[in-house]
Parts: structure tokens; sequence; C-alpha cells
């Protein structure tokens, strides 16, 4: 399947892939863009990864004269387009194109709902497969196009979240290649349910350019969405793992008969269906006294608010980043999954060749503008804070546990937070943003703290 | 040659053929996925049929064959510059020391599953402790052996946070808040291939380098850049990754392939690989 060419003539056969390509692009046009594009992310170019190659040989064939830099630049060449060739053939064959996606079984994936959001827009009839006898070897079926309509423009053909749209937008519309979903009601860092992913949909994210669809589609039209986006996530952590597989252990994906590495490539899918099939979702324990907000007397209130306020600063930890007065101006410059690694490269144009999309800075949440991405619901801060927010910063509460030394009282215990008091930062957090005018530090609150 | 142009006017012809079709183009179908075949190429295991014949130890040094780096140092803006300026941090990500040019921090771990020596017995259940200490990890880098559980502890006297992000390991993976004096403890459930970092939010250049390995043959070179891994199994075929936070997996030895070298020690021998020079265009990352 993937013939071995002549090493030496690898890169020279590259060129004529490029100009293959060209042709192929410019003198189709209803086709462009109609594909799934490699996930590579922080992946220097083939340019970049060949010079390094050759001055890290170039340098140790100082040392030692049994190098030949050209041949292992080869080599290096060779290998590099071979498993780019296996990837990208591994993902089709599990999963499809844009206009025939398919799905491993193990995914638990429905695929009528996927075909139903995928396809060209205003949807399109599939013929049935027939072999040379006229027989049916697949099916024909209905493409929906519901995604093209409504999501591509932002979240891409490959659900990269770098549609034509994207590079406009802060925060960048959702890359959900990485499997990574922020506002979930599961336990830290565990795949979203598909009600967070409908309430999403839905509702939009406040504050960010995420519409919400609940008027524009029907409860079955988002049913086919929330499964087409689980299906670009799974896909894409899929990709992640195969390419780790190819790239970093050195692993191949098919054999020399073109059959597939079944044994692998099942392992990294079921790997990848068993952390969606897997979580727990997190039920809220009642507030203290059992009584709602709204319940409480005056009194009551002003209670909860200045607990609220003192975890808020101290055990809560919230403070760190939010700041003293919850303007979201307590902690330094920071970024989230999706933007860490660009971080790190300091070279801007060393960052264009290897992201999509520029570097966002991430800000914490300014609570007093009373504007909430999963939700403005108490149930909503509460997840936020007892969850933490999967892809970002925030994190999870750390409640329960024995009393602990005070590191800055000598000789006191602090007694651990426990899981109802969170009930009081979210009465806290949601009081923030009816106080007249912004609300600045006090001199009080500007005090050494810091827990 | 002529066949790659050939090929490519098929394609080219192909493409253009099936561009006046309106409807999306059908796949043929998909083949199905075949049990690998016996003795293919790259596995993670040795031969089935090896038994060791005695137990070895294996030693060596990474040297940087270079002018030793300098270490950037760390900006801490607000709080922070209050609570961890006075620490003066300088990035941790390359470890050469002035005097010799070891480098820190080098992974060198066993591929594949063997039989543990029983000398590894009493640390199967042991925690390994991951401190937060004055605005950074200690250690910066460090192995663990599944059966053996993470402690992360915070001996500052502010808070921290301990995102872990395990490729797939749900059970281990989380984001939590870590008080003064206080712990978590962690449980990794999947071996990586290679380490992945443990940060702090709160102090975004907070990074440690973790390796779950389903083996306790693994090793982190100190100061001096050197590593010895004990009572390894010999009379065997053993491969050994290296890897490096700067490189990836490191071809210290131009004769390496993905960072792996491969081994087969006599019972009670103790082979020390010298010192491994390290050229300083690998750690470009």
């Amino acid at each position: 399947m993937f013939p071995h060419s002549n090493p030496r003539t690898t890169r020279q056969a590259t060129l004529l892939c490029c100009l293959a390509l060209a042709t192929i692009f410019t003198g189709c046009g209803s086709s462009d863009g109609v594909e799934f594009v490699l996930n590579t992310e922080g992946v220097p170019s083939f340019e970049t990864q060949l010079a390094q190659q050759s001055e890290i040989l170039a340098s140790q064939a100082e040392s030692n004269a049994d190098i030949n830099v050209d041949e292992r630049l080869d080599e290096f060449s060779d290998s590099y387009f071979r498993k780019t060739d296996e990837l990208a053939a591994a993902l089709e064959a599990l999963f499809g194109t844009p206009d025939d996606p398919a799905r491993p079984p193990q995914t638990g994936l429905d695929i009528d709902l996927i075909r139903r959001a995928a396809g060209p827009t205003g949807g399109a009839d599939v013929e049935p497969l027939l072999d040379e006898d006229g027989n049916v070897i697949a099916p024909g079926y209905h493409l929906g196009g519901l995604y093209r309509e409504h999501c591509v423009h932002c979240h891409g053909m490959t659900g990269d979240g770098a549609g034509p749209t994207a590079l406009f937008l802060n925060p960048y519309p959702r890359d959900y290649r990485q499997g990574t979903f922020k506002f979930t009601s599961t336990q830290s860092k565990e795949k979203p349910t598909d009600e967070d992913l409908r309430r999403t949909i839905e509702n939009g994210l406040h504050g960010t350019l995420m519409p919400a669809f609940r008027v524009a589609l029907t409860a079955d039209e988002i049913s086919a969405l929330i499964e087409y986006v689980k299906y670009f996530a799974m896909r894409g952590e899929v990709e992640l793992f195969l390419r780790a597989e190819l790239f970093e252990s050195g692993e191949t994906l098919f054999f020399e008969d073109g059959t597939f590495n079944g044994e692998l490539i099942n392992t990294n899918v079921e790997l990848v269906a068993s952390l969606w099939s897997n979580v727990t979702v997190v039920q809220p324990v009642p507030r203290p006294g059992g009584k709602s907000w709204e319940e409480l007397t005056a009194a009551e209130k002003q209670e909860s608010l200045e607990i609220g306020e003192r975890l808020f600063r101290n055990e809560g930890q919230c403070i760190k980043c939010h700041g003293p007065a919850g303007l979201g101006d307590g902690g330094q410059l920071n970024y989230d999954d999706w933007n860490t690694q660009k971080a790190l490269v300091e070279d801007e144009a060393e960052r264009a060749e290897m992201w999509l999309l520029p570097l966002q800075e991430l800000k914490a949440r300014n609570l007093q503008l009373g504007v909430f991405r999963g939700g403005r619901r108490p149930i909503d801060i509460y997840r936020r804070i007892r969850n933490g927010i999967t892809g970002t910063p925030m994190p999870a509460a750390n409640v329960g546990g024995s009393p602990i030394p005070d590191p800055l009282n000598p000789g006191q215990m602090i007694e651990p937070m426990e899981e109802e008091q969170i009930w009081h930062i979210v009465d806290y957090v949601l009081s923030l943003q009816y106080q007249r005018g912004f609300r600045t530090p006090s001199p009080e609150m500007n005090a050494p703290n810091g827990r | 040659m002529k066949s790659i142009l050939l090929g490519l006017t098929a394609i080219i012809v192909a493409v253009q053929l099936g561009c006046g079709d309106d409807k999306p183009a059908r796949r043929a179908p998909r083949a199905a996925a075949s049990k690998p075949k016996a003795g293919n190429g790259d596995t993670t295991t040795p031969p089935a049929n090896a038994e060791p014949t005695g137990w070895a130890t294996l030693t060596g040094t990474f040297v940087y064959d270079g002018a030793v780096p300098e270490r950037e140092a760390i900006t801490v803006t607000g709080d922070n510059a209050a609570q961890c300026g006075p620490f003066n941090l300088r990035s941790e990500s390359l470890l050469v020391n002035e005097a010799n040019n070891g480098i820190s921090d080098v992974f060198v771990f066993l591929r594949g599953m063997v039989d543990h020596h029983e000398s590894y017995n009493e640390q199967e259940n042991a925690s390994i402790q991951l401190s937060n200490k004055d605005c950074r990890f200690e250690p910066h880098a460090l192995g663990i052996w599944l059966p053996q559980t993470l402690r992360v502890t915070n001996d500052d006297p502010f808070g921290h946070n301990t995102n872990i992000n395990s490729p797939g390991d749900r059970e281990a993976n989380s984001n939590m808040t870590v008080q003064p004096n206080s712990e978590q403890t962690t449980q990794f459930t999947r071996r990586q291939t290679s380490p992945f970092p443990v940060t702090c939010n709160i102090h975004p250049w907070m990074r440690a380098l973790v390796l779950p390995s389903e083996t306790p043959y693994f090793a982190v070179t100190d100061e001096n850049g050197k590593f010895t891994i004990a009572n390894v199994p010999a009379g065997i075929e053993l491969e050994f990754q290296v890897w490096h936070e700067k490189s990836a997996n490191l071809n210290a030895d131009p004769s390496w392939n993905n960072g792996r070298f491969k081994v087969t020690l006599e019972p009670d021998q103790t082979m020390d690989l010298g010192e491994i020079k390290a050229v300083a265009a690998l750690f470009n990352k």
C-alpha cells in the first residue's frame, strides 16, 4: 500500500505532489475544502524538521566519520511522508470523510445522527454502492448538512475551530480535536455528557460568539449535531494517539501487505471510546440548611455572603486569579490548553508556522460583570467551582479532608472546606454583579493574604 | 521516477473527471481491521521465550557537547512577584552542570514488560512525593511505577493548583487546588511512552515532568548527568528509551533511533555506558 520509493527521489516527489495538489485545487472549484485535514497543531513544518535534523547530523558527523548525512536525511524524509500517509489513510478508514462519514463501532456513535449533521449544505442523497453484478454492497443514505449550514464557518470542516470566522473571534471557537470541553457536569477533566453539550448548543455561551440554537434548530437536529461534535472529538483524539504511536513510539499502522495493524489501532480507538463512556456526573450536595437562596431570610443571606467572601479569599483560593474584588485581575498572564504550547514559542513567525490561529491570552473572568459563559444559574456556578473548567487554568475545588496547620498563624489549624460550602461561594459570586458600580478592593482586602 | 509521474497524472485525471458530479463522492468499502502478524518490526515486548539468567546493573552519564546554555530568568508579576520573586527563579528545561557538562533530568526507561527483581517489592506501594516548594516543583522530573501513588504536597505558605494531564488516564487526571500544608494523591492507571508535564496555573512557569511506567526500571539523571538502574534482568535483550524535555526522544548516540538502544547484560555485570555525548543541536524543542 505504501511502496517504499527510492529515498533519493522522495523529496523531489514531494515537490511533484505539491504541483499535483495545486492542479487539483485550482481545477475543481466545487470540491474545495471538503476534506479533513491532519492535525498539525504545534508540529513544525517538514522543512523546519528537516533543517533541524540536518543540523543535528552535521554536528554529530564532526566527531563521527561514519555518519552519512545525506543518506540519513533521505531516510528521515521517507519516514516522515510514510507516517503522514499512514495516519491519513487510517483516519479515513476509521472515520470516513466529510461527505461519507463512518465510525468504528467501539465508539458507540450513532451513524444515522452523524449523517444527519454531515454532508453539503441543504443535504444530499448518496447512492447505494453496487458491485459489478449490481448487488448492493452498502445502502444509500441521506446527508442532512446541518453542520455545514450552522457550524462550519466558525468550527471548520475538520472541527478544528479554525473556520473562516475564527480569526476574528475571542475566545476562538472550540477546536474539538483534543476532546476537551469546558462546561461539564462531570468530574474534573472528564468528558461532557450529551446533556452538557446540548445545553451549550441550545443556550449558546454568554459573552462569546457562540449563539443559542434553541429556536433555530429542533431538539432532533441538536441531537444530530451533538453526535457530530462527539464524532469530531473522538476522531481528533484518536488522531493524536495514533500520531504519537507513529512519530514518538515509532510504531506502524499498516503492515507491508497493506493490512491494518488492527490491534494497535483498536487499542487506541477503544481507549478514546472508554473516556467518553466512563464519566461520573457530579450530583450537587444540598445547600447548607436545605433552603434555596430565595427562601433565606435577609440575615441568613448576609451570613451566606460573608462566609462566601471568606472562602473566596482564603480556602477557595479564588482571589489568586479572580482578584480580591472578583475583577479577574488577580493572577498573571495565562492561557487555555489550546494556547499554552503556543505561549512557549517566542518567535511569532515560528508560531504561525506551527499553529492555525495566533496566540490568544485567557483572562480570569471578571465576576462583577455577571456574564458567565457556562450559564448563570446557581447550579452552573456550583459546577464550575466544584468540577473546575476543563482545558483552562480554573481548578476544581479541593473539598473535605482533615484540618491543616495555618501557615500564617503558627499553632492554629484551618478547617478544610466542605462541599456544601461551595454554595456560599456561589451566592457570593452571584452577588458581585449587583453592587453599585465596580467595587474596588478596600485597603483591608489588599492586606497580605494570598492563601 | 517515471512511475511516480504516471501515478500523479492518473490522480489528477481521476480528480478532474469527478468534478462535474454534484453528489458526494462515495468511497470503496473499508477493509476490515486485521490482526497484526507475529514478529512485525517494532513491538514493545521482548521475545516470549526469553528467561532472565540473573540480574545486572546499567549505568551511564549524559554529557552536553557544547557551551553550557544560560538558564533564562522567569518573569513573575502581580501577587506572584511578592511571593515568588525572592526565589530568583530560572528556567529548568535544560540543566547542564557547569563543572562537568552533565545533563540533569534525562529520563532512561525500559520499554516493554518484564518481571522485576525482588529488591523492588518494598517500593511497590510507596508514595512518590512531588512538592510545591519555593514556587517550583521538587523534583523537576520523576518516574513513577504504576502501583505507586503520586503524593503532591504544598510546602509553600500560599496556594497552588496541580494540573495533571496524563494522556488517556481518566482516573488520574484532574486539576485541583492544593492549600498550604495539604496534599493530594493520584494513582496512575496507564503507562506512558514519554513523560508528560504536570503544571500549576496560578504560577504558570511551574512544570514537572512525570513518567508513569509499568516497570520499576527507569531513572532520571542527577546533577552530574549520571543514571543507574539496578537489578535489571540479565541474559535477555532489553530496550531502553532515552528522553529529555528539550529534545523529546533523545538520539544522543547517532546510531540510536527514536532515542532507543538495546543491551543484553551478563548476570552480576555492571555495564557502564560511560560518557554519552549529546550535541547541543539535539535540544531544539
